[in-house]
């Protein structure tokens, strides 16, 4: 229940800072949930495979992955701010829809009393209970959403995948500099391995391609080196786009509709955010294989994640 | 008449006189104190002591010590019982405000705890060498000389004046007959000897520690325990860098005060941090299989950076701010030695320096603002709390709660996360008040005291006190359930449920609301959550599309839309929502003659779907050419609600105008759909039968404008 508390708290703020959001966190006690590895770009995997990132931040990225809360975004920068009210329809369903977004008390008893439509939570550990609406076809749960002022998404995971630029896309990168002052330990990315190895700073600046980790106490920037030009990306980012094309990066059950990847190489957030909506719920970690596995994963929306990470679907 | 029948009148005269001048001076010695206290210009320890109204500079020995070293002032014996009962007199109304300090024995303000510092300091250190370096360097003791009566007659004011002082006195001091008092004097002597011994030693703005006992122990220094921490004695902003960090100075008994339970709770908020001074608290955190971790919570005042690099005995900390009011906690290495001996961290830029006392006993509480617990003043009953203490001291510790009421409690060693040397108890709920001890003891913190606080707990706090509608507080009161008196909330007996809160009928209503509970209140408030969410454009992209140009999409969660100008100027307008066009039917047709549209694509994926923001309800998505495609793989598919075609109007009432291309194109596509017999999608009677409407209206419009 903490999680659902602190979805609630952060709607009734609408939007603060990271400090209050961090402060939040610790005030209302919210729970673990269970470790998964997350990308390395937010803390350094354990010997366990397991992350060692702090409970907020944790939180941070099941938010953002669930589309609740969007972090360090465009016009909030080192701030946050809540998404408004949304009913994410689902693909394939004939009348299902994910409620994303602001949640208040109010809210949720208005949503209870929706004629026609049956709204339904499922509790699951790290993130806030996922409220779904199901009615006879997607219409009349659209229809009831926006009788509530809710905003309505249809097949909200092809919508963001249609309108995310693909890995490679160099017009949405960022140009940037090398730090150059001394005390930088510098990591470069191996795509073969799927890990860090530590290499010079002149490595870095001298290298065609590649991406780079720059640490120094917590500080961690990643730098992509692409055509000799210099590039802030998101890290996850960074990796599909310096990976060539394999067929053991993303692996596709057809028949149990589960897109997996290694715990190493997320997705990029809005790649991975289409992937969770999916479901409604936030991805698995195989331990035994080491891999993250995103359920409900139709076969358009993996052809067209495959696509956008320059990958093939094993 | 001889000499010796007029030598006990002469006595009597010179006796008279002596009285005279003796109050004479006396007064002359309480408006010169006085002046003292009140003057602004006074430096160092004497500022500081008068500034506090400290009872130190009016001590019996105090006053006693002002009479014997100053033969102007008290050349006769009869002098010192009218100095003592003027200085004291003055000394009564300055000594006021340490006075409840004194009476808590317990956890103290910050600022009292300056005050008393300040005040032992000048007793004992360089606020008498100040004193006594204003008198002549020949002065001599002047009760030395005095007889056997005079000495009485100084001192029984003392006596009667001050009991306490002398119950205090150490263990073989004398008191009673003249010959004690006559003791009495000449250990009030040694004390003033070592206070110029104190003197003659170099004070460097690091203050000596003076443990229980040190000193004058046998009078009262205003400190509220007897005993001082060692605060520096310059301002804080003019004083070196420590050299070395606070030892944790134990409460004593006697009459309790109503603890500060919230410390524990809201010390982000109420904690003060003097000056430059900011506290480190420790916290623990429990984890899934009876681990433990104990880490080290620095406060961060108002004002501080971010981040930071603090210098410390163990090599530069970095800190990094984890709210507003808290640094992110850490874990050194050698956590139990920094435990046990205290710590001083330096922020060189700034001067912010960071302390913790060392100690050897811990006492924590559930935060409500940090996960965990995190240390508080001492035990509270019916509060479920962690000790954390060394293994020295735990068998002291269990006995000490066992006493408590303490039913169990469970033991977390070093192999469980514990630090080193040291040992975590956890479900610490004391049931019974212990009366402190009345020594300087460390383990008087796990003595809880017989008092009650009314908490608010849990719920959704949106600020100070006000919390959202749909999630009130709990309310519970704590302390020694003998001192609960009725729980009234709003004027209303309140109930405690299972749970232990207190509610009433409408205890969790809007707006707000007032506890009361044996003469101690408390208020909150329920506000509404207020909706204000609009779209906003969290990340937006700019793509390439198929016919040329840009397609630029914004991103707020889950819903994508195109971006428009109202987000380029940071509008509130709400956006009209974006839909997917399948690649195998791209036109999208209305239900008004005329509304066609053929969105662009992005160039560089082949299986995205195309996003557009018709400026119309979209009915039906076709082919692209209707009459060229493959009759068995494509349909005439329903992607909108089923609205009747020209709105239900007759095509007759349509005039030829500026959208003629629009017209002619919309009837073309609808048409040649037809002629190509493609099937309807959801094939139904319904679906089938509106697409028969569209296609009569197309047709009876085709003719019209042919």
């Amino acid at each position: 229940m903490r999680l659902d508390h602190l979805l609630v708290w952060l709607s009734a703020k609408g939007e603060g800072s990271w400090s209050q959001f961090r402060g939040a966190v610790e005030e209302l006690d919210v729970e673990q949930g269970e470790e998964s590895p997350d990308s390395d770009d937010e803390g350094e995997q354990s010997a366990r495979g397991t992350s060692d990132l702090a409970a907020y931040q944790r939180v941070r990225l099941a938010l953002q992955r669930l589309g609740h809360v969007e972090f360090f975004a465009n016009e909030v920068d080192r701030r946050w701010r809540v998404v408004p009210p949304t009913v994410a329809l689902f693909p394939a369903s004939g009348g299902d829809g994910l409620l994303c977004g602001a949640r208040s008390p109010d809210l949720l008893e208005a949503l209870g009393n929706l004629d026609n439509v049956e709204v339904t939570g499922s509790a699951a550990p790290g993130m806030p209970q996922r409220i779904l609406l199901r009615a006879i076809s997607r219409n009349v749960v659209a229809a009831a959403a926006r009788r509530l002022g809710f905003h309505v998404q249809a097949d909200a995971p092809m919508a963001i995948l249609s309108a995310t630029p693909a890995v490679r896309d160099s017009a949405t990168w960022y140009r940037g500099q090398l730090p150059e002052t001394p005390g930088w330990i510098v990591h470069r990315f191996s795509p073969s391995r799927l890990a860090w190895a530590k290499v010079a700073w002149e490595d870095a600046r001298a290298a065609r391609a590649g991406l780079f980790r720059f640490v120094m106490g917590h500080q961690r920037f990643h730098y992509l080196r692409w055509r000799g030009e210099s590039y802030s990306v998101p890290v996850q980012v960074g990796k599909y786009a310096v990976m060539r094309r394999r067929r053991d990066i993303l692996a596709y059950n057809a028949a149990t509709q589960v897109l997996s990847v290694p715990a190493a190489c997320r997705p990029p957030l809005l790649i991975e955010r289409a992937l969770v909506l999916c479901s409604g719920f936030l991805p698995r970690f195989d331990q035994s294989l080491g891999r993250v596995e995103y359920a409900s994963v139709l076969p358009d929306v993996a052809r067209l994640s495959a696509e956008l990470l320059q990958q093939e679907v094993r | 008449m001889g000499v010796r029948s007029v030598w006990p009148a002469f006595r009597a005269i010179a006796a008279a006189v002596h009285c005279w001048w003796n109050f004479v001076c006396v007064r002359i010695t309480c408006g010169k104190l006085k002046a003292q206290v009140e003057s602004p210009e006074l430096s160092g320890v004497e500022a500081g002591a008068g500034a506090n109204g400290s009872a130190s500079a009016v001590s019996p020995r105090s006053a006693a010590s002002l009479v014997r070293f100053n033969p102007n002032l008290y050349p006769e014996t009869g002098s010192t019982q009218e100095a003592a009962d003027l200085v004291r007199t003055e000394s009564s109304a300055a000594s006021h405000h340490a006075e409840p300090y004194e009476r808590r024995g317990g956890e103290r303000p910050a600022d009292a705890e300056c005050q008393s510092d300040a005040v032992v300091e000048q007793a004992d250190g360089p606020g008498t060498s100040t004193r006594v370096g204003d008198f002549p360097a020949h002065a001599t003791p002047v009760l030395e000389k005095a007889d056997g009566q005079a000495v009485q007659q100084a001192i029984e004011p003392a006596r009667r004046g001050d009991e306490e002082a002398v119950a205090n006195r150490p263990p073989g001091k004398p008191s009673g007959s003249e010959g004690e008092l006559q003791k009495v004097l000449d250990w009030n002597r040694e004390d003033d000897a070592r206070g110029e011994f104190a003197q003659a030693s170099p004070t460097s703005g690091e203050v000596e520690e003076s443990g229980p006992g040190a000193g004058d122990s046998g009078v009262s220094t205003g400190s509220p325990s007897g005993v001082a921490a060692p605060v520096p004695t310059t301002p804080p902003h003019n004083r070196e860098q420590r050299r070395r960090p606070p030892v944790y100075r134990a409460p004593i008994g006697g009459p309790s005060t109503p603890p500060n339970l919230s410390r524990a709770t809201d010390n982000a908020s109420t904690s003060p941090s003097r000056g430059r001074w900011a506290p480190v608290e420790v916290r623990v955190l429990f984890a899934r299989g009876g681990y433990c971790t104990v880490t080290l919570l620095p406060k961060r005042p108002p004002g501080l950076r971010d981040e930071l690099t603090v210098s410390s005995d163990i090599g530069e900390l970095e800190l990094v701010a984890l709210a507003d009011e808290w640094y992110q906690d850490i874990a050194p290495e050698n956590l139990g030695r920094l435990l046990r001996a205290g710590f001083v961290w330096t922020d060189e830029g700034s001067g912010q320096e960071w302390l913790l006392s060392g100690r050897e006993v811990f006492v924590l509480a559930a935060s409500a603002t940090h996960r965990g617990y995190v240390s508080c003043p001492r035990l509270v009953l019916g509060r479920e709390h962690v000790v954390l203490c060394t293994t020295s001291e735990l068998p002291g510790v269990e006995e000490v709660l066992q006493e408590a009421g303490c039913p169990v409690w469970t033991k977390l060693d070093e192999a469980d996360g514990a630090p080193a040397g040291w040992v975590v108890l956890r479900g610490i709920v004391p049931q019974r008040p212990v009366r402190p001890s009345s020594d300087a003891d460390i383990l008087n913190i796990l003595r809880p005291l017989a008092e009650i606080e009314i908490a608010l707990e849990g719920g959704i706090r949106l600020a100070h006190n006000s919390w959202l509608l749909g999630h009130p507080p709990t309310i519970r009161v704590y302390g020694n359930p003998e001192h609960t008196e009725r729980v009234l909330i709003d004027g209303q007996e309140a109930v405690a449920s299972k749970t232990g809160g207190y509610t009433t009928p409408e205890w969790d209503e809007e707006g707000g609301h007032q506890i009361l509970c044996s003469s101690t209140n408390k208020s909150y408030s329920l506000v509404r959550c207020k909706a204000g969410w609009r779209f906003w454009p969290a990340y937006s992209f700019c793509l390439t599309g198929s016919r040329g140009g840009t397609l630029e999409f914004a991103f707020c969660g889950p819903l994508v839309r195109p971006v428009s100008a109202s987000h380029r100027t940071n509008s509130e307008a709400d956006e009209p929502e974006s839909i997917q066009v399948p690649r195998s039917n791209p036109v999208l047709l209305g239900s008004q003659p005329g509304q066609v549209l053929v969105p662009n694509w992005r160039r560089d994926i082949r299986s995205a779907q195309c996003l557009a923001v018709p400026p119309f309800a979209p009915v039906w998505a076709l082919p692209a050419q209707p009459l060229n495609c493959d009759k068995g793989a494509n349909r005439v598919l329903l992607i909108g609600e089923r609205l009747a075609v020209g709105s239900g109007k007759d095509y007759r009432q349509l005039s030829e105008g500026t959208r003629a291309p629009e017209l002619r194109r919309w009837c073309r596509l609808i048409l040649d759909a037809g002629r190509k017999g493609l099937a309807v999608d959801p094939p139904n009677s319904k679906t089938e039968q509106l697409w028969r409407e569209y296609r009569r209206y197309a047709r009876s419009l085709w003719r019209k404008f042919r």
